[in-house]
């Protein structure tokens, strides 16, 4: 029998822990995923909707079905994205959705999966004039930002190489958060479906805390104290690099992973830094918020939607 | 900080300068760092005796921590230990300030010392404690020193400056030589790469104070300054300048 789970029509960080709330009530059965009345997306949202149908497949063993936004707007921009050819690897749907044109996105980066190190690679050479243009342009960040933002965008792709053992993508945006914040922002969504911080880590760190090991205490030790999987004193420097640079900007970064979620948190953010009791989802889900610098005298301008 | 490496190395016979951009634009992921160190390490084993290996960070645009650990941290690790194939010492040239931090961090988790050399002239890095740092910049400014001279010129007393300078040269930032002396890395840097370093501004400074050196009256090991020559580039981007 299949579960309709309906996805919300605001597909964002907050619409994803709404959707994963829905497939959660019944893992074992094939999902009807309902996204036609999606009217907004964000990347870490449209990358949560293919995860949700990757852990659906997953956990149930058949393809879930996939209901496509009735909006043109978000169909399109779905469409620009590349949303429709990651998804019909994982769902099952009509044929009716359009294909992306080559060379008609606007995104940052568009939905690309990460299943190696040429992935990285790829990612890291594609992005790199289009992030010079919009953290310089539009966000006002020092040239040298182009660096650190590569730097950004290579450690959490690798993240997925290295650790998830399952598969992932990234997706980037430049969006104008003006009800939010007043300002530009670019988003960077990174997810996969694989083991999760606990899993990667419970080898080497779990018995050490004992009782106390979970997903909160794994994402603790993982992103405030650099710990890794691996007992070499070099590893576990990405996500702590990551998390440095993000504040220096007064950027967003957080790390979902199983039931908890932790984050480093801007001055102009109220949000609670570790978060627990999730609904339990497989695999990571990052997302690095990165705001335009506001120089005196400045405001934020534009409107908040997809395309 | 950790147990720093057992043996001294000796006089250097040549100077290996790899320009670390010529095997990737993009330095990022373990993969490409340990292809990078693979070939650095290959060239190493083909010189003979001590070698000083100039890490030319000059046109790297992008490098991640995971690709700097596996050049840098395993590179400077494996050669501290006891058992590293080759007697080597290590420099970094020409790292973009916007990378520093990133070479600090990896340095730091790795409790290691790197003796770096750009536009503006020479550092230490890594996590070395002030007094450590000081006698560093001593020798850094004199090129080749003694204890004795540290005790003349900073009233210390010559065990503790003998100390200091040992524990540079056990980190393998320093070189030891005969009479218990010590060669601070970029000076056989100067004294051997000279014309060739890419390194900006800096070698204005550079020959500055290789005439410094100079005036110590010490020739530089066996090779002697001014007798340079370039050998046949065997790897893409490195040139190797034998004594």
């Amino acid at each position: 029998m299949t579960r309709v789970v309906a996805v919300p029509d605001t597909l964002d960080d907050r619409g994803f822990e709404t959707l994963v709330a829905g497939w959660a009530e019944d893992r074992d059965a094939r999902v009807l995923l309902d996204a036609r009345h999606v009217r907004w997306v964000s990347p870490y949202g449209i990358l949560g909707l293919l995860a949700t149908g990757a852990a659906s497949l997953g956990a149930c063993g058949e393809r879930p079905l996939l209901e496509a936004p009735e909006s043109r707007d978000v169909a399109s921009y779905l469409s620009r994205i590349g949303f429709y050819e990651q998804a019909h690897r994982i769902f099952d749907f009509g044929d009716h959705t359009r294909r992306r044109a080559a060379g008609d996105s606007d995104a940052l980066l568009e939905i690309t999966p990460i299943q190696s190190h040429q992935d990285v690679h790829d990612v890291v050479d594609r992005v790199r004039d289009r992030a010079a243009a919009i953290l310089g342009n539009r966000l006002g960040y020092p040239p040298s930002a182009v660096v650190h933002f590569s730097v950004i965008l290579s450690e959490v792709c690798q993240n997925i190489v290295e650790h998830a053992e399952g598969d992932g993508w990234v997706a980037a945006q430049t969006y104008n958060w003006r009800q939010r914040l007043g300002r530009q922002v670019v988003i960077i969504a990174v997810m996969d479906v694989g083991m999760g911080f606990r899993g990667s880590l419970a080898r080497e760190h779990a018995q050490r805390y004992g009782d106390r090991w979970s997903d909160e205490t794994a994402l603790e030790a993982a992103f405030l104290h650099g710990v890794s999987r691996y007992r070499d004193p070099g590893r576990g420097q990405g996500l702590q690099g990551i998390r440095r640079q993000v504040s220096r900007w007064n950027g967003l970064f957080t790390i979902r992973s199983g039931t908890a979620q932790i984050s480093e948190i801007p001055d102009w953010l109220d949000k609670q830094p570790v978060i627990g009791g999730l609904p339990d989802f497989p695999g990571a889900q990052i997302q690095v918020v990165l705001p335009q610098i506001i120089k005196s005298g400045q405001g934020g301008e534009g409107g908040r939607g997809n395309g | 900080m950790a147990e720093p490496g057992q043996g001294l190395g000796g006089v250097v016979e040549t100077v290996v300068h790899t320009s670390v951009a010529t095997f990737h634009s993009n330095l990022v992921t373990r993969p490409t760092g340990r292809a990078v160190r693979a070939a650095i390490e290959g060239q190493l084993q083909e010189t003979a005796g001590t070698c000083l290996s100039l890490l030319d960070f000059t046109q790297v645009d992008i490098i991640d921590f995971s690709c700097a650990d596996e050049i840098v941290g395993q590179l400077l690790r494996r050669y501290l230990r006891s058992d590293r194939p080759c007697e080597a010492y290590f420099v970094a040239g020409g790292v973009a300030e916007h990378h520093r931090e990133l070479f600090e961090t990896v340095l730091s988790r790795h409790k290691l010392l790197l003796v770096a050399m750009d536009s503006d002239g020479t550092e230490l890095w890594g996590p070395a404690p002030r007094e450590l740092q000081w006698a560093w910049a001593r020798l850094d400014a004199m090129g080749l020193v003694r204890a004795r001279d540290l005790e003349t010129r900073e009233g210390m007393c010559q065990t503790a400056a003998a100390a200091l300078l040992e524990e540079l040269a056990a980190w393998r930032v320093a070189i030891p030589k005969e009479h218990n002396a010590f060669s601070s890395l970029p000076a056989v840097v100067r004294q051997r790469c000279q014309g060739l370093l890419p390194l900006g501004g800096g070698l204005g400074r550079v020959a500055e104070r290789r005439a410094e050196y100079d005036e110590e009256g010490a020739a530089e090991g066996s090779g002697g300054s001014g007798r340079s020559a370039e050998s046949p580039v065997s790897h893409p981007g490195i040139d190797a300048i034998s004594a």
